[in-house]
């Protein structure tokens, strides 16, 4: 028995936008869907504002690796434009996922990404203001990350994946879980060229 | 009992709160601090059953907590690195008074530089101060030994450092098989309340005494320890009976199919690493090497028996000892126990180190790069480790 269906996604935030709170929801997610999840941060001292990662992994088998990821299926952005590319696309793997917060029109950045990697992006500011997210004056888009992952990983359907929510938000949890669900239904596979002028 | 996701000092916080503990005083330190916020934050709940003491320091953490035991509470702390050092001192006291405390430490490098990784230096260097020691591999494992340990430290009047690697599994949430409330309860009676503190007949206790006191203190503690792997292990088979899983004292793993008595190379590993050389080990099985895990559960007492029985096999060629913390001067710590051990037992292959220390991540590539490299022998500093630092 070893880990065949192994996935490891590598998720990049700042301090305070919730990448943790996103794979740790993912992994109830993924919990809840049959798999054995690991959601772990990035290890060291997290300062609001700084660059972060946090990391999920999972599999049909308990057995995998423990240890943090370099390698992963799936790399998520919070904040593209904060970040150098090569920062967050280091070691996708040739046929990994890339999802990104972005309009789908944004971001001018050169990706050197391989052909074979899918590019998602979900509009997740708009979303979460949309949604009543918005508390000091910026957008909390945790929840639209989130539901945009678990789709673009096809974690779970969506009733399981709303019901693996429930009572899990620590605030507002009307408007995360509203957000949550536009992030699932409103991601989108997006062409390259559009985007990565 | 249910499912749950937890992380590791979420889980050591409800195994505490299972446990009935009276008296939990502990100082926040990084990787540990979650722990701490998550019993204060029970505590404020009114959702805890003991009392939870803040102070402002790691040192007084334990001398509070030698207090409360003092007075009969079954009491509880947690740290990591330069806070366990601090305690150090104190830590002797509480294992020469027998005084029945549980303790946590999330593994975390010692400085100086300041560092976070998970080296287990901090926990191995306190190996001498007479505590019993558990290392970790999951989330699932560390609420299971917390449990356990109150009942062994009121069994034996040792106290005990349950230890797990920072971040790694403090940090790291997954699925828990969360026990009821009344299971803990069939394990683990209401706390004996042993007091060595009465007002009604005052003493001085501990007083100073001289050597003829002192060497027989010292004889029943060592006596005392070398019976503790064979009470674990009957308290093991009674744990199971009520929670269903059984932690041996060293675990041993091959893949599916394959039997430990085939097995020709040992790897030995402790704490989360071990689940990593796990899930590595099918991809070693085309190389030809037969190869098994060994993992260290109780470090204190080292179960030297049941180390020998398993290694001192004349079909074992190689041990490899990974080892997250370092001696300076001498190599792993694990390397040097083990080594010890086997020395005169019929083992009669090969040891090699892979030194991991400062918190070289294992991961399987490293692993097999480290494993790649023992044919070609290790450093030329003479001391034949091979380091992680070098294979990344």
């Amino acid at each position: 028995m070893s880990a065949e269906d192994l996935v490891e996604v590598r998720v990049h935030g700042r301090g305070g936008q919730g990448a943790v709170l996103a794979v740790t929801l993912a992994a109830e997610v993924a919990f809840r869907n049959g798999y054995y999840p690991q959601a772990f941060p990035f290890f060291g001292a997290e300062r609001r504002g700084a660059p972060v990662a946090a990391f999920l992994r999972y599999s049909s088998s308990p057995l995998m690796p423990r240890c943090r990821i370099s390698e992963p299926d799936c790399v998520v952005v919070f904040d593209p434009l904060s970040l150098p590319a090569e920062t967050f696309l280091a070691g996708l793997k040739e046929n990994g996922l890339l999802l990104l917060n972005s309009t789908g029109e944004n971001l001018t950045a050169e990706l050197k990404t391989s052909p074979e990697n899918k590019v998602y992006a979900v509009d997740a500011a708009h979303i979460a203001a949309g949604c009543g997210l918005i508390f000091s004056g910026e957008p909390l888009i945790s929840s639209v990350m989130l539901g945009a992952l678990v789709r673009v990983l096809q974690l779970a359907p969506q009733e399981i994946f709303s019901k693996a929510l429930l009572g899990k938000f620590p605030r507002y949890e009307g408007e995360n879980l509203a957000g949550a669900e536009r992030g699932f239904l409103e991601v989108k596979e997006v062409l390259k060229d559009a985007i990565f002028r | 009992m249910k499912s749950k996701l937890l992380n590791g000092n979420e889980a050591a916080a409800l195994a505490v709160k299972l446990a009935r503990a009276q008296v939990v005083c502990a100082y926040p330190i990084t990787p540990q601090t979650s722990l701490v916020e998550s019993i204060a934050g029970m505590c404020a709940r009114g959702d805890f059953p003991g009392e939870f003491v803040n102070v402002e320091s790691e040192y007084s953490a334990l001398a509070y907590t030698i207090g409360a035991s003092y007075a009969g509470a079954r009491a509880f702390t947690a740290t990591s690195s330069q806070g366990l050092a601090y305690m150090h001192e104190l830590l002797h006291w509480a294992a020469g008074a027998r005084l029945p405390i549980v303790m946590v430490n999330a593994s975390r490098a010692l400085g100086a530089p300041w560092s976070l990784e998970p080296d287990q230096l901090d926990s191995l260097a306190q190996r001498d101060t007479g505590w019993l020691q558990f290392y970790c591999a999951d989330v699932q494992e560390i609420l299971d030994t917390i449990i356990f340990s109150f009942r062994l430290v009121e069994e034996t009047g040792i106290p005990c450092m349950v230890v797990y690697d920072g971040f790694v599994l403090s940090h790291t949430h997954e699925v828990v098989e969360l026990p009821g409330q009344e299971q803990a309860d069939a394990f683990l009676p209401a706390p004996p309340g042993r007091t060595a503190l009465r007002t009604d007949r005052p003493q001085n206790i501990q007083a100073v005494t001289d050597y003829r006191y002192v060497s027989r203190v010292l004889q029943r503690r060592h006596r005392d320890m070398l019976k503790v792997p064979a009470l674990i292990q009957s308290l093991a088979q009674e744990y199971a009976d009520i929670f269903g899983r059984n932690y041996p004292l060293v675990e041993t793993y091959r893949w599916e199919g394959a039997k430990w008595e085939e097995t020709e190379a040992v790897i030995v590993a402790v704490g989360s690493a071990a689940q990593t050389v796990k899930s590595a080990l099918p991809s070693f099985s085309g190389q030809g090497d037969k190869m098994g895990l060994l993992r260290i559960r109780l470090f204190r007492p080292l179960p030297k028996k049941e180390i020998i029985s398993l290694l001192a096999q004349p079909r074992i060629k190689k041990v490899v000892i990974i080892d997250r913390d370092l001696s300076a001067g001498t190599g792993g710590i694990f390397a040097q126990e083990l080594r010890a051990v086997l020395q005169g037992s019929p083992f009669q292959g090969d040891i090699y180190e892979l030194n991991l220390a400062g918190g070289v991540d294992l991961t399987p590539n490293l692993l097999h790069r480290g494993l790649a490299a023992l044919d070609r022998g290790g450093d030329d500093d003479g001391s034949g480790i091979i380091w992680g630092v070098d294979l990344q």
